[in-house]
């Protein structure tokens, strides 16, 4: 019964198990993320020379310049904020701060394209505020000009600095409390402590953080173009509707591929071999230094400061342009089929992310091979994937099956099908998914890894499958992460506006798409009111899944 | 027929990895109850696991009720093997209650049957108040004693205790093992219990087997495993136990201590090291003794004195409790032993006698 080959025991049963059915489901699951991102590479095996030629010399230097720079800003800048938020909220305890707590994550509800316009029309030459400084110190005064590198990135910056503030503050819960004190026993001032032992400690989640934070700035759409700032993404657009030049805009997309991967790198390298699991929380939780006096109010302070800026101003010129708007020419008529199409496309894409979600996680629980773990990481790199790619991707084959179809059908049957696919909300929804898989796959996982492996055995010694068992223990115990994740998705479908914009089907609008309609006009008024719709659809999911956030504090089972 | 049969099982982690389960061959005869004993890394978990099927052995086969459940060609996923497991932190199910925790494994008895047979078991178990409750709400050895319902409810003809007791405070150990043992008794379920607590595994064990990185060193009744131990390393896990150096010759073995009959027939001129276990050593305070006691150590119930011998070898000596001499008497230190085990020398390999 024991081969010995050379030594080494050979495994007599190795060949006997046949892939299970989440083994096969999980593969799928990847492949089919995997189709728009082959198809953008495909199309480089094309390359179309004087395309090429026309790009570097007209705008692609200055695209990748401009694109850098944003990076940069941006990447600084969100650290630099969510850090020190993060920092300020978990450490000190002083007024207001358990509600800040979850508060300073409220920006996510708000589209980038909408604090966007928002701040532009408040702050623009013609806006209430240089109006107003204007009277007071004359004709001659002026701001500097909004639209500008610095403009885009301080709007997005604002916009974008809680993917970092959420996983410092995760980050910087996790780590045992011991550890600070030793550093503060080993005569480290406060300081001193948070910069040498705090931080590299946080380093992947802050690593992480910032590199989600750069890939929405490299995949944003609305806010460069409302701020006319040229970007990779803002010239993808303007070649493909401009100047209908699919081909051109397509190696477009692969140069921000490039870019994408080259982030993934380097966040990959500055992770280093830390892994991104969670350590159990020791004993007792963290007990937050008490501010009293001028400390406490320049704490509270900073924290009111940084809402109203990132969020208190932008809804509330929202609100106050809304209300003219109505009052003036009543609700757009194109308003109620925009909601009833964002509603039902984000519940549609949020169902089906969270029940791939689950199979994904489940299939990496149960047969943790290399082949599974890595088509769980690669579904879920779509979110790198910056929605115009992942348009242009979807796009390409979809346009070759309804051709196939089409004919198939014709020559079979004789029926003019006309366009199968492209004509209709499959290829946007299934855009929607291969983006935002990886929100609900991160939630999900998250969840089932705290339930304990043994949980499982106990169930399979008892004489229940897998499939029984993901329905009477993993999914009860994980309920409230599938809730965040449904949360999170249908958020973020609601807020999309690139892949929207480049697959609609013509005729099926969005509220992301009314926003654009007005604010590529400079009709801020108007777009006021889908906007709102946006965030006031964005809210209660946005609360309940940072409240569920922040019951990580307390180490509440999932 | 055996109810459970390893048949020269190897199991390897990782292919730079040594065997975590080195060629285990081990027979259990229905209604017995078999401990597997041994320091932490043994092998014992992942014998277990390789019995319940969350393990696949690389080589060798695991048969239970005759049939083959892993072996060349054949795979039996662990719900289907009906083996019971009771793991070391319970695993209960956080969102179930008492009652729905045992009864997650009869999904095949309808409602009524299966609402009897929990209460049944909830009552041998003690816990019939218990019902409606959740895992949070009990103390540990309720907890411990509806992990063990669960696993005793469909009743397996085999059940696996993963270091059932070892969550549990000293006194709680002690009632809980006569519990289960009783329970496991009266139900005529064959167990295999995983331990490295010797003390537990003798007061319990129809069998000991006491594994060495991955190897089974020897399986026997415990008194035979206390007072024969087949290895030099058995007669160190379990039991206290020193060595002296011992020459074979045709009157007997002659050591430090004395000369002994050869009882298992040595050859003449074959240096071996004789094991002394602290019961079979004594002393008396001599002045002009060549011997001294260098350490005492009170244990309570008795007094462990270390001698050393003119030789320089340390010796222990388990005296009665009230048994007091002060480190630095000298004495004249004598053997006294009933079975006496000895090893090859640790110069020559190592083979079990």
């Amino acid at each position: 019964m024991t081969a010995m080959a050379g030594g080494v025991l050979r495994h007599p049963l190795g060949l006997l198990r046949p892939p299970s059915v989440w083994t096969v489901a999980a593969v799928a699951i990847a492949g089919l993320v995997a189709v728009p991102l082959l198809a953008v590479v495909f199309s480089l095996a094309t390359p179309a020379r004087e395309v090429w030629s026309h790009l570097l010399r007209t705008q692609l230097v200055e695209l990748m310049i401009n694109t850098i720079l944003l990076l940069t800003g941006v990447g600084l800048g969100v650290l630099v904020l969510g850090t020190a938020l993060a920092w300020l909220v978990v450490h000190y305890q002083f007024p207001g701060r358990s509600i800040f707590e979850w508060a300073l994550m409220l920006p996510l509800a708000v589209p980038a394209y909408v604090i966007g316009f928002a701040f532009l029309g408040l702050l623009d030459f013609a806006g209430p505020i240089q109006t107003a400084l204007r009277e007071l110190f004359g004709l001659g005064f002026r701001l500097p000009d909004l639209r500008s590198a610095w403009g885009v990135t301080v709007a997005m910056t604002l916009v974008f600095y809680p993917y970092v503030y959420t996983l410092a503050r995760a980050a910087f819960l996790e780590q045992a409390p011991g550890t600070l004190e030793t550093a503060r026993a080993l005569g480290r001032g406060q300081f001193g402590a948070f910069v040498q032992v705090t931080l590299p400690m946080a380093r992947p989640s802050l690593v992480a953080g910032v590199s989600l934070a750069l890939m929405e700035a490299l995949a944003d759409f609305g806010t460069v173009a409302t701020f006319g700032y040229r970007t990779l993404t803002e010239a993808i657009y303007r070649v493909w509707y401009g100047m209908f030049d699919r081909i051109a805009a397509t190696q477009l997309a692969a140069v921000l591929l490039g870019f994408t991967f080259l982030l993934i790198l380097v966040e990959r390298a500055l992770r280093g071999r830390a892994r991104f699991t969670q350590v159990r929380n020791h004993g007792r939780p963290f007990a937050p230094i008490r501010l009293a006096g001028p400390r406490a109010a320049a704490a509270t302070g900073a924290c009111t400061a940084v809402l109203i800026l990132a969020f208190g101003i932008p809804v509330g010129q929202l609100l106050v342009w809304a209300v003219h708007t109505l009052a003036r020419t009543g609700l757009p008529t194109d308003f109620g089929p925009q909601l009833k199409n964002s509603l039902w496309l984000a519940a549609v894409t949020a169902t089906a992310a969270c029940v791939m979600a689950v199979v994904l996680a489940y299939a990496t629980r149960l047969h943790p091979t290399r082949g599974v773990a890595l088509s769980a990481r690669f579904a879920a790199t779509g979110y790198a994937l910056p929605g115009a790619v992942i348009a242009v991707g979807v796009l390409l084959p979809m346009a070759w099956l309804d051709r196939v179809l089409g004919d198939t059908l014709w020559e079979t049957f004789g029926i003019n099908a006309g366009l199968v696919l492209t004509g209709s909300a499959v290829g946007l929804v299934f855009a929607y998914l291969v983006r935002f898989l990886a929100v609900s796959f991160q939630a999900v996982e998250a969840s089932l890894s705290k339930v304990p492996r043994n949980l499982d055995e106990a169930a399979r010694s008892l004489g229940i499958g897998t499939g029984r068992t993901l329905g009477q223990v993993h999914l009860p115990l994980i309920r409230r992460g599938l809730l965040a994740a449904l949360a999170l998705v249908f958020v973020d479908v609601m807020k999309e506006m690139p892949a929207t914009l480049l697959l609609r089907p013509f005729g099926l609008n969005t509220l992301a798409v009314g926003v654009w309609q007005f604010t590529s006009e400079s009709l801020w008024e108007d777009a006021a009111v889908p906007a709102l719709a946006i965030v006031a659809a964005g809210l209660a999911p946005v609360v309940f899944a940072m409240r569920w956030m922040a019951r990580d504090r307390k180490g509440l089972p999932a | 027929m055996e109810l459970l049969e390893l048949l020269e099982v190897s199991k390897r982690y990782a292919a730079d990895q040594p065997l975590a389960v080195d060629r285990l061959t081990l027979r259990v005869e229905q209604g017995e109850l078999v401990v597997l004993l041994g320091p932490s890394g043994c092998g014992k978990t992942t014998t277990l696991r390789l019995i319940a099927g969350f393990e696949t052995p690389d080589a060798g086969a695991v048969v239970i009720r005759g049939e083959v459940m892993a072996g060349p060609g054949r795979w039996v996923p662990p719900e289907k093997r009906g083996v019971g497991v009771v793991f070391q932190d319970y695993a209960l199910f956080p969102h179930l209650t008492v009652a729905e925790n045992v009864g997650f494994g009869l999904q095949n008895l309808d409602g009524a049957a299966r609402k009897k047979r929990v209460a049944q078991i909830l009552e041998l178990v003690g816990l019939e108040d218990f019902a409606d409750r959740y895992p949070h709400e009990l103390s540990g050895g309720q907890q411990q004693r509806v992990a063990v319902a669960r696993a005793l409810a469909p009743a397996p003809a085999l059940i696996l205790l993963d270091e059932p007791f070892s969550n549990l405070d000293a006194d709680l150990r002690d009632q809980l093992r006569a519990e289960v043992t009783n329970l496991l008794r009266n139900t005529g379920t064959t167990a295999i219990l995983v331990t490295h607590d010797q003390e537990e595994a003798f007061t319990l064990a129809d069998w000991v087997g006491v594994l060495n990185q991955g190897r089974l060193e020897q399986l026997d009744r415990p008194e035979e495993i206390y007072h024969h131990p087949a290895t030099r390393f058995v007669a160190e896990f379990v039991g206290a136990a020193d060595f002296l150096p011992g020459l074979v010759t045709a009157e007997g073995i002659v050591t430090e201590l004395g000369v002994f009959p050869n009882a298992e027939g040595r050859e003449v001129g074959e240096k071996v090291e004789v094991m002394l276990r602290p019961d079979d050593i004594t002393f008396v305070p001599a002045p002009d003794g060549e011997s001294a006691i260098i350490r005492r150590h009170f244990r309570g119930s008795e007094n462990l004195y270390g001698l050393r011998l003119p030789s320089g070898h340390l010796v222990h000596s388990s005296q009665p409790s009230s048994a007091f001499f002060p480190t630095g008497t000298r004495v004249q230190a004598e053997a006294h032993v009933i079975h006496l085990v000895t090893f090859p020398s640790s110069a020559h390999p190592r083979s079990p006698s």
